[in-house]
């Protein structure tokens, strides 16, 4: 019997060593802080909206009804030390940048100086062949037309809209697919002045614009033509490959805020 | 042993019999509940591929087949999966190109739904590898169902018989996720193996053919003349891949391109299967062929020389099906037809 009552007495420390065991271990927690990334839509540098009439670097007028984009891989570093990821509740974020609506997202980043950012617009490998139907948003079906219904993965870029000529030709850019994924990078690793600080209790905004001309001017300095109907509805190809690499010039880091 | 403490254990047994009876009658209702949908697996063919996380269930295939039969899915509810892949036609149609919602004409043939738990890749073009992710395509398309998937799982978790049907099957009210897993368990079921080339070949009746039959079998699986079988192979006479078969000089539709933006796939489309082939002319994506005789003279004709063209279409080499060569052939593609399946309860509504 007295051994019982020392088995049960044993038995009954047991979680609190265990408990008093973790409470010891000490781990080093690195503090986050607030960013937001903010997307503008504009044309030749000046605000864009969705409907109104523009002309093309070709001549052609046209007006966008639906422009949408994912981004990823979001990370600041500098010089002096790693890389460090942005967050969205606890896991590397992923946007979905919808000019139709507004777009603002805080997202969680190690306190610190940073001269550099990267992100990218599309989707990375695991993640674009994951199920979207058991997928949280902004990956799940919700946003249906940015999954290809008819092919694996999710569109990583659209821009559909319609040329004002007589024969008022719609024209829809789907840009997807693992080997297209458009990466950008804005920042000087070696630089002396940080461009980025993240605070404790502030929020930095980082600010960038996406210009639909400048996605119309290829990197030869020609103009992206809207004539033939295999530049106008592009899902893959050639025609992806290039507005794939002009997106990487269509887009700039502009300024950055914080309060 | 004190009495107290004899009443004591007495009780305890007792709470842990009734406890364990609780349990197994919980059990067994759930049990009840995920009851497993054996396939009848004919003979000859290899274990089918089905998803570890869609094991098929009597409830699960039919929820499915409520679904593929159910016109709720379409925009204005028209159309069902069934409008363009009836049972009487192997799962396909008889039309060159079918008509969505609002009789608005898709571009592609409607393609046999037969044995698709041994494919591993859907459309003409191959673009989804998976059955459950397949059904995305026809139920959103403009050209098909029209339907945007949030207002299909609107419907139906406003139908009190679809919510008791998915809690049944997947535990969980309709969602995008139960709603292809469903239709695609319901499409893994419609296996076809008892043609009269099955009792032939792989139950070994050496009476199954008639003559005209046999010659064919043999022109077909014959190395020296025509070998249809270097595409059309295995168990459902297709060998999953994507070839062009010099149907034309320059493509309308990539096919394969579509999906890889590559040069050498323009005009290649997945190799289709061969089975109940009677019943699901027009044939070719487009729907261009009518009968099995012209197809004999496509392939006889050796097609149009495109860049793409498969080697295994004999462009150039004159192949010259004789008249008796392309009957007998034609007799065997007829051969694959299975009675059993086009006739078979179970798949229809």
């Amino acid at each position: 019997m007295i051994h019982l009552r020392l088995l049960l007495v044993f038995i009954g420390l047991f979680p609190v060593t265990c408990f008093a065991q973790k409470r010891t271990t000490a781990v080093k927690v690195i503090e986050q802080s607030n960013v937001v990334l903010d997307f503008t839509p504009v044309v030749d540098g000046k605000p864009f909206f969705l409907d109104s009439v523009y002309t093309s670097p070709g001549g052609d007028r046209y007006k966008i009804t639906n422009w949408k984009f994912f981004v990823s891989n979001i990370a600041l570093s500098s010089s002096l030390g790693k890389e460090h990821a942005a967050f969205s509740e606890t896991k590397p974020a992923v946007l979905l940048i919808d000019f139709s609506k507004a777009n603002h997202q805080i997202l969680q980043v190690d306190i610190g100086e940073y001269t550099d950012i990267r992100l990218d617009v599309g989707l990375p490998r695991q993640i674009n062949h994951t199920d979207p139907t058991s997928a949280l948003p902004p990956l799940d079906l919700a946003q249906q037309d940015m999954y290809w219904e008819w092919n694996s993965g999710y569109i990583f870029l659209l821009i559909e809209g319609q040329l004002l000529h007589d024969q008022k030709d719609r024209f829809h850019f789907a840009i997807g697919g693992d080997n297209k994924i458009m990466p950008f990078a804005h920042g000087n690793l070696f630089n002396v002045v940080p461009l980025i600080k993240v605070e404790k209790g502030k929020t930095t905004t980082l600010r960038f614009t996406f210009d639909f001309n400048k996605l119309l001017k290829n990197g030869d300095g020609s103009n992206y033509s809207l004539t033939a109907e295999k530049a106008r509805i592009v899902h893959g190809g050639y025609f992806a490959d290039v507005l794939s690499m002009n997106a990487k010039q269509a887009m700039e880091f502009k300024k950055v805020e914080m309060r | 042993m004190s009495r107290r403490s004899f009443h004591i254990r007495k009780n305890l047994s007792v709470s842990l019999v009734l406890i364990a009876a609780l349990f197994f009658m919980v059990s067994s209702t759930f049990e009840m509940s995920r009851k497993p949908y054996v396939l009848k697996i004919p003979i000859g063919f290899p274990p089918p591929l089905i998803p570890a996380d869609n094991e098929l269930t009597v409830e699960r295939v039919k929820l499915g087949k409520k679904l593929f039969y159910d016109k709720i899915l379409s925009s204005d509810s028209t159309i069902s999966c069934a409008s363009c892949h009836a049972p009487e036609f192997s799962f396909s149609d008889n039309r060159m190109i079918s008509p969505g919602v609002k009789q608005v004409n898709g571009d592609r043939n409607s393609m046999a739904l037969v044995n698709l738990a041994w494919s591993n890749s859907f459309f003409w073009d191959g673009g989804v590898s998976t059955l459950e992710m397949q059904v995305l395509k026809p139920l959103s398309s403009h050209t098909e169902m029209n339907m945007l998937l949030r207002e299909a799982v609107y419907r139906l978790k406003n139908n009190k018989e679809y919510i008791k049907l998915f809690d049944k099957a997947y535990a969980c009210e309709p969602n995008p996720n139960a709603l292809f897993k469903a239709i695609a368990s319901f499409e893994r079921t419609l296996i076809s193996g008892n043609s009269k080339f099955d009792r032939y070949f792989y139950q070994k009746d050496t009476t199954a053919f008639n003559d005209s039959e046999k010659r064919g079998y043999f022109l077909f699986f014959g190395n020296d003349k025509v070998h249809c079988v270097s595409c059309h192979s295995g168990v459902n006479f297709s060998n999953n891949t994507f070839q062009n078969n010099g149907l034309y000089a320059e493509y309308k539709d990539e096919g394969r391109a579509r999906i890889t933006g590559s040069k050498t796939d323009i005009g290649k489309f997945k190799v289709p299967t061969l089975r109940n082939i009677a019943y699901t002319s027009p044939y070719m994506h487009d729907g261009s062929v009518k009968t099995l005789e012209d197809i004999m003279d496509h392939y006889s004709s050796a097609g149009t020389g495109h860049f793409n063209a498969s080697l295994h279409v004999h462009t150039g080499s004159e192949l010259q099906l004789t008249p008796q060569d392309k009957k007998d052939l034609v007799s065997f593609l007829n051969a694959l037809s299975d009675e059993e399946f086009i006739r078979n309860p179970e798949y229809r509504q």
